[in-house]
């Protein structure tokens, strides 16, 4: 009956808000909804000043707009209940959804709610806004409304000025001659808004290159443009002709339409981890009794910090609260947590669990050993990407080849000073690579937001070609290969039973609870948590009652007994029992078929941090290539081994304990099960049941390398024909129209006809 | 034919200011979102309408 | 109040929410008004296709000739019938899209008032000869003024209503919306320049082939922007509605949009190929009508995609089948017509009835398609009930079907056999049918089915009001329905707002000099190439004397236009049949154009001396007796009734004033000239023994046809071909 959890959880509470709309049937009024106060909740941060300045788009005389991003919309109803809001929650003035973003933007009254109780009813509503580390409202997205503005221009240039240049053709000569001058001149009154605003980025990045001594296609790109340009505007003066600029406008309108695939497919993935979004901000320092939020570069020893559950750790400390828990996931790559009492270390990039502890520093941020680990050369020196040395030998050679011919071209017809000068100009049109420019982007464009979709993120386009040419992968083992998962046994738990039951998980220490909760921020109103050592550990998750443990905890909770203890966890929401949950860890099913896949084409390779206990078991799949109780620092070192012996290795792991060699390979992927997590640099994210489609995803990226290769083969094919035409001096206008967009436009079928359906990931078992 | 220049003028009047209007509509980011308009319509009937309304998710 | 917002406990309102009430009134009277003018303008179409079978049918009343009766017609489909359905789409749509009533209730009724008071004056004008004879634009000058004002009114209403909308963002019917109202007011003020002589009589200011050009780039894109943005609207208005599905891919709607306005604009010309107008501006016609091919597509993909999975839904929904219908109509004679403004198509099927199938298609189809479905959604709502009958509405589905098919098939058999026909030659190399009469004989069976066709439509328009108006009778009508939505503030506070405006600028600073320029242009160009390019260019063509000029304008005031072309298109088969083919230079005193675009009648360009006036004074009283089989009404009151030449002065000063170079002071003896030439043709006749007198209307037709194409019979076509070039 319903299509989300939204529409599922919302329903008693819209009926009290005679908001019938929503529904057919008619429903009792009265129900009162739930959770309105909460005495700390998750939801608490909200109250975070910093936090709340990355989430407030504008704030004046009482009234605030904030943007909330929430996971759950995404249906019809999703929209209309949200932006009914300010019928339910008392100050919302009114609210906006961009289901694109998953956005919510709220104007609320400032004095009459507060960000924090928005955010509490949302959650009520079904309807959680998640914090995202990355996420903040300045993201407008200006650069696509520029690029829209500047295609929309060169397109409507393009088709007046077709217009008036089409006459011309179909009639063999010049017009009349009032006409012709009419005519020629509004071609360039279109096509000078055209260079101005539309073309504006090609001469920018041409100039940056430039500057910095680099050749990248875009200079040769730039220097056709402006010959294009000049020779219209001396041919129209000067009367000779009637200039290119319907070439000139249609060139521009496509290349831009390249730059809005390419823009398309960052956008389809707001994805980019640095080590800053892995490591807070700014943290909590306690100053005599206050806490003052405070970057974490400024944090200095002996500070007394106050991290929150699921903060990380900024830097090496002692505890000083009788105890606490910390999940060293990063450091050791085990998702186990590790409990420590007063006075114990408790080392930076530690995630805190349960309950919020007070730290003492001990050794500033910039020494220790995490920032150690990050601050090795390979993170702080950016790989080039194969792609962008690529185009720029390319655009040297192209660039330099055309120059060369366009100068031997005047000198052919050199006593003809004007024929020189034509032919010069017509070589250098021609020659602008706008196809080969077209090729790159669209594909890898095309091809990055398709395995978007198929739950492979990549980070930047050109990661595709750097697969197509890796020969040697490295897995991780724990949560690559493996995936540690907390199943629910007899599968009798709702969906939300489970979200409960997860949510509270994420107060304790248990690994059970580790496996049951994600490694996402976790935001919901928990309150009451109480855990008996041993047996479970219980609390309120909004409003529900949700018991977690030993059989006979669980028991007790539900005064009906359960059958002999056999150390499997139970779970009882509201006094009733919810389900049981046993913890396995197994082989992703499907990964045997996937490294044999692999294993015939390149060389694969197990990097393990854990004992070799299971060796034996993976000899299969690696034979001798196994290597286990491998420190993050000697997975970096054996990846860096490889590069250096002329390898091209892609490491695949679960992207904390080997962040290192996941950055230092020349594509790293790290493999996540909910793609909230918080993963250090890496090229790539893949959920980690798509694990299995990595042949499929190699095949891919090689198919994009051929079907930019075709498509370079193709524009070459067409600037030799023109070449030929502009060298003889034939190239008259009327071609150029033609032959430019005809070429650009094979570019851009092939790129996006040859890549859109070609992903066939083998359907995981 | 001078009369072609009444229309090219008339015309690229007109198509001027759609120009406008599209730069207008760029700016203000009418064009940011263009998953939620189409959904957002299916629901924009007044609330004495709803009584023969049904639940639908029709993305679902 | 609603129950359902009374309900909501008082803290959780919003102070800033407001309540308002969506305004069903205005779109009920809009309704009423498509059904009835419908029903006239598919019962005046059914009268005129009966006339074509048989030409006696009611041929005794002047007011009913087939000649006053077509623009009548064509006025009733397009702006009472078509024109009132899109104003219920955009006046239901809109207030809903935008959260907001309409601006301002005394506009939309002045605008319902005002819109149905011009239909009235133009069914009050046409039928009497009150006409300027341009195509879709024959009402006259008062009225043209009448019409500007009140789609003024129309557009401040509308865009009112977007300003003081609840949503932010503009749902994409309303882009199409606003083009509609920018983009008429434009043309139609542009198209209709005239200058009065009397109260209901005026010149276009345009003479020939300007005002051939010009009236053509009104009529394609009054097709365009009336009868194709508007409903386009309302497609993606209605479609996600009825289907409760989202639009199958906005964004390409929002391109689509953009598209399709940045080419309409330009497609004109293609009305006018082969004509005298310059090659590459018929040629420019063609290649943009080709292009256009790709956004209208756009439009019904789009369409038709959003009802993928919903399909058995359309077996159902009445609604939902008139949308696809509608739709795919659009998409077919959107394809029709590119195709058809290729030259060597277009000389196959211009002036035939296989353009007539071609509108048809799309005004019964799409626009009237689309106009039912309407219908049929809004009308339970606003009652708050039920489709009276499913079942009477299948019904109407399929007599509207049918009907469409029994009227284009036909139309367009006919259409291609008789240009055929025309163009069809002897092993001698003579015409196979040199009598034109005998292609029109051919084709009169697919007139009879033409008319079965018709009445099947109309018939199912009759079951569609029935059942609605049981629909609104089981039904009680709301005329508010009432809705709360937050104020839509200002989106201000925003930091950086001043650097995008920044950024904004280049595109501003483009548009604005760009118009800048063209408003320059417009002022250094316009005036004077309106009147100097009226001066003549053929030494031999000379102004109408003031007896052709008052025959001229019976021709006009006859609606003779709607069957007579007088353009010969420079092709064998026409020159062989008519003579000479025209040249621009022939029309630079005719004021308007009269071209025509279709020949239920031969061509009358080269008239002039075929006959004798004997001839034609018979011929005019009873067709049958010069040609027999003749499906020509016989128009028996230009006899009986005399010539009113009382205006000529007027008329000749008006013509003087739009450049035609008749000499000064000489209006004072125009009436003279008038009576000498009326006395001396009518002795002709009689001495030819036929009873004549020099008043009877008919003589001065007779001298207009007699002039008709002679000022250039005997001049050498090189000089004519030298000046051709030129214009």
């Amino acid at each position: 009956m319903f299509c989300c959890t939204g529409c599922a959880s919302v329903y008693d509470l819209i009926a009290s808000h005679g908001l019938e709309g929503f529904y057919a049937c008619d429903i009792p009024a009265g129900v009162s909804q739930r959770n309105s106060v909460t005495r700390d909740g998750g939801y608490a941060v909200f109250d975070d000043e910093v936090l709340a300045a990355r989430l407030i788009e504008w704030r004046r005389e009482g009234r605030a707009r904030v943007q909330f991003s929430i996971p759950a919309m995404h249906c019809a109803s999703c929209v209309w209940l949200l932006e009914q809001l300010w019928r339910v929650v008392p100050g919302v003035e009114r609210s906006e959804v961009d289901l694109l973003r998953r956005q919510l933007a709220v104007e609320f009254n400032e004095h009459q709610t507060s960000l924090r109780r928005i955010a509490e009813r949302l959650s009520a509503l079904g309807y959680p806004p998640v914090i995202d580390a990355e996420h903040a409202v300045g993201d407008v997205p200006t650069a696509r409304r520029t690029l829209y503005l500047r295609i929309g221009l060169a397109g409507f240039a393009f088709g007046n000025v077709m217009l008036f240049s089409i006459p011309r053709y179909i009639n063999g000569g010049p017009l009349e001659p009032t006409f012709q001058r009419l005519f020629s001149t509004l071609n360039l009154v279109f096509a000078v808004p055209v260079l101005l605003y539309s073309a504006a980025p090609y001469f920018q990045s041409a100039w940056q290159a430039v500057r910095a001594r680099v050749m990248t296609l875009d200079v040769p790109v730039a220097l056709g443009l402006t010959v294009l340009f000049t020779r219209s505007v001396a041919d129209i003066t000067s009367g000779r002709g009637e200039g290119f600029l319907d070439s000139f406008s249609g060139l521009v309108f496509f290349l831009l339409i390249g730059r809005l695939f390419q823009q398309k497919a960052f956008e389809q993935i707001a994805f980019d981890r640095t080590v800053r979004s892995f490591l807070p901000l700014s943290v909590r320092v306690a100053r005599g009794d206050t806490t003052v939020l405070t970057p974490i570069d400024r944090v200095v020893v002996d500070d007394e910090l106050l991290i929150r559950p699921q903060e990380v750790v900024p830097a090496d400390s002692v505890l000083i609260d009788a105890a606490g828990a910390i999940d060293y996931a990063f450091a050791t790559g085990e998702s186990a947590a590790v409990a420590v009492g007063s006075g114990q270390a408790v080392a930076a990039g530690g995630r805190v669990i349960g309950r919020t502890i007070r730290l003492r520093v001990v050794r500033p941020v910039s020494q220790s050993q995490l920032v150690s680990l990050w601050s090795d050369p390979a993170f702080t020196r950016p790989k080039p990407y194969w792609l962008a040395d690529v185009s720029n030998r390319f655009g040297w050679w192209f660039t330099l080849a055309a120059l060369a011919l366009a100068v031997g071209g005047a000198a052919w017809w050199w006593p003809d000073a004007g024929r020189a000068a034509s032919v010069a100009t017509a070589v250098l049109i021609i020659a602008c690579p706008c196809a080969l420019t077209l090729a790159a982007p669209i594909t890898l464009g095309t091809a990055m937001g398709v395995l978007g979709r198929a739950g492979c993120y990549l980070k930047h386009p050109a990661v595709i070609l750097d697969l197509s040419r890796v020969d040697v992968v490295a897995f991780d083992k724990t949560g690559t290969l493996t995936a540690r998962d907390a199943i629910d046994e007899g599968g009798s738990m709702t969906p939300r039973d489970r979200e409960l039951v997860s949510r509270l998980a994420a107060e304790s220490v248990h690994p059970v609870s580790r496996a049951l909760a994600g490694r996402g921020p976790v935001v919901g109103l928990i309150h009451d948590v109480e855990e008996v050592a041993g047996l479970g550990l219980s609390g309120e998750v909004d409003g529900h009652r949700v018991a977690l443990g030993s059989a006979p905890f669980i028991s007790a909770e539900t005064g009906r007994p359960l059958d002999a203890d056999d150390g499997r966890a139970w779970a009882a929401v509201d006094g009733a029992l919810a389900g049981c949950i046993e913890l396995d860890e197994r082989r992703r099913p499907g990964i045997e078929a996937a490294v044999h896949a692999l294993n015939t084409r390149l060389e694969t390779l197990l990097l393990s941090g854990d004992r070799s206990v299971d060796a034996r078991s993976w000899a299969p799949l690696f034979g001798n290539r196994l290597r286990f109780g491998m420190a993050p620092q000697d997975k970096l070192a054996e990846v860096q081994q490889l590069q250096a012996a002329g390898h091209r290795v892609l490491m695949v792991g679960d992207g904390l304990n080997d962040a290192g060699a996941l950055r230092a390979a020349s594509v790293g992927v790290a493999v996540s099960d909910d793609t909230a997590c918080l993963v250090p640099a890496c090229d790539a994210v893949i959920r980690g049941d798509r694990v299995v489609d990595l042949p499929a995803i190699l095949a891919y990226a090689r198919r994009a390398r051929g079907v930019i290769l075709l498509c370079f083969a193709l524009s070459i094919a067409y600037n030799v024909v023109g070449l030929s035409l502009a060298l003889t001096g034939r190239l008259t206008p009327l071609v150029t129209a033609i032959l430019m967009p005809v070429s650009s436009l094979t570019v851009v079928g092939l790129s996006v006809g040859l890549m859109r359906r070609a992903y066939r990931p083998r359907a995981a078992a | 034919m001078t009369v072609v220049v009444l229309l090219i003028v008339a015309g690229g009047l007109v198509a001027g200011g759609f120009l406008c209007a599209f730069a207008w509509a760029v700016q203000s980011g009418q064009f940011d979102d263009t998953a939620t308009p189409p959904l957002r319509m299916l629901r924009d009937d007044g609330a004495s309408e709803s009584r023969d309304k049904g639940v639908s998710c029709p993305l679902r | 109040m609603p129950p359902a917002v009374s309900a909501a406990p008082e803290p959780s309102l919003s102070p800033d929410a407001e309540t308002f009430a969506y305004d069903n009134a205005v779109v009920r009277k809009f309704i009423v008004a498509t059904a009835g003018w419908g029903i006239v303008a598919f019962l005046v179409g059914l009268t005129i296709a009966l006339k074509l079978v048989f030409p006696g049918f009611l041929a005794f009343i002047p007011q009913l000739s087939y000649g006053r009766l077509r623009p009548l017609h064509t006025n009733a489909a397009i702006f009472a019938f078509a024109g009132n359905a899109l104003f219920v789409g955009v006046y239901y749509s809109l207030q809903r899209l935008c959260k907001a009533r309409m601006f301002s209730d005394k506009l939309s009724a002045i605008h319902f008032w005002g819109w149905q008071l011009i239909i009235v004056s133009a069914a009050l004008t046409l039928p009497f000869g009150f006409t300027t004879s341009k195509e879709y634009a024959e009402l006259e000058w008062p009225i043209d003024i009448a019409i500007a004002l009140v789609w003024v009114t129309f557009g401040v209403n509308l865009i009112g209503t977007v300003l003081t909308r609840r949503v932010r963002h503009m749902y994409v019917s309303i882009w199409f919306y606003l083009a509609t109202f920018i983009t008429v007011a434009l043309l139609h003020i542009v198209n209709s320049l005239e200058l009065p002589v009397s109260f209901l009589k005026s010149y276009s200011v345009y003479a020939g082939v300007q005002d051939a050009l010009v009236q053509w780039w009104y009529g394609h894109n009054a097709v365009a922007f009336f009868l194709t943005t508007p409903f386009l609207g309302i497609m993606y208005y209605f479609i996600p509605k009825a289907a409760n599905r989202p639009v199958f891919s906005y964004r390409l709607s929002i391109v689509h949009f953009w598209a399709l306005i940045f080419l309409y604009i330009w497609a004109g010309p293609h009305h006018l190929l082969y004509t005298a107008l310059p090659d590459w501006a018929q040629s420019l016609g063609t290649a943009f009508s080709i292009m256009l091919i790709a956004p209208s597509w756009g439009g019904m993909v789009n369409g038709l995609l959003t009802l993928r999975g919903a399909w058995d839904r359309v077996r159902e929904d009445p609604v939902l089948k008139f949308l696809v219908i509608g739709v795919t109509a659009y998409g077919m004679s959107t394809f029709e017509g590119p195709m058809m403004s290729l030259k060597s198509v277009n000389a196959l099927t211009h002036y035939t009835d296989y353009v007539i199938g071609h509108v048809h298609l799309g005004a019964l189809a799409w626009n009237g398609g689309l106009a039912f479905a309407m219908l049929y959604y809004i009308l339970p709502r606003i009652y708050g009930t039920r489709l009276f009958s499913v079942r009477l509405a299948n019904l109407h589905f399929w007599l509207a079907s049918l009907g469409i098919l029994a009227y284009s098939i036909p139309l367009y058999i006919g259409g291609i056999t008789q240009s055929l026909m025309w163009r069809e030659f002897g092993a001698d190399g003579a015409l196979r049918y040199p009598n034109f009469l005998e292609t029109v004989v051919r084709i009169i069976p697919m007139y009879a089915l033409r008319v079965v066709g018709g009445s099947l439509f109309m018939a199912g328009a009759l079951v569609a009001i029935y059942n609605l108006y049981r629909t609104a009778r089981s039904g009680v009508f709301e005329p508010d329905t009432v809705d709360r939505a937050p104020a839509l503030a200002p989106v201000a506070g925003r930091e950086h707002g001043w650097h995008r405006a920044l950024e904004a600028r280049p595109t501003q600073f483009a548009v604005l000099t760009f118009i800048a320029i063209a408003i320059g242009g417009f002022i250094e160009y316009v005036p004077t190439a309106l009147i100097q390019s009226n001066v003549p260019t053929i030494a031999a063509v000379k102004p109408y004397t003031p007896l052709e000029l008052e025959g001229r304008d019976l021709y006009i005031r006859e609606g003779c236009v709607g069957c007579h072309s007088q353009m010969i298109r420079p092709i064998r088969a026409e020159t062989e049949r008519y003579g000479e083919y025209s040249k621009a230079g022939e029309f630079v005193y005719d004021h308007p154009f009269l071209w025509g675009s279709k020949r239920t009648g031969p061509d009358l360009q080269r008239e002039g001396g075929k006959y004798p006036d004997s001839w034609h004074f018979l011929h005019m009283r009873t067709p049958a007796s010069t040609s027999p089989g003749s499906i020509m009404p016989a128009y028996t009151w230009l006899y009986s009734s005399t010539l009113d030449d009382s205006h000529i002065e007027g008329k000749i000063i008006t013509l003087r004033r739009l450049g035609v170079p008749y000499p000064a002071g000489y209006e004072r003896q125009a009436q003279a000239d008038l009576r000498a030439q009326a006395e001396k043709i009518a002795t002709g006749l009689r001495t030819s023994g036929v009873e004549a007198a020099p008043d009877q209307e008919v003589i001065a037709l007779i001298a207009y046809l007699q002039r008709l194409g002679t000022d250039i019979k005997n001049k050498p076509a090189a000089t004519v071909a030298s000046v051709e070039g030129g214009r």
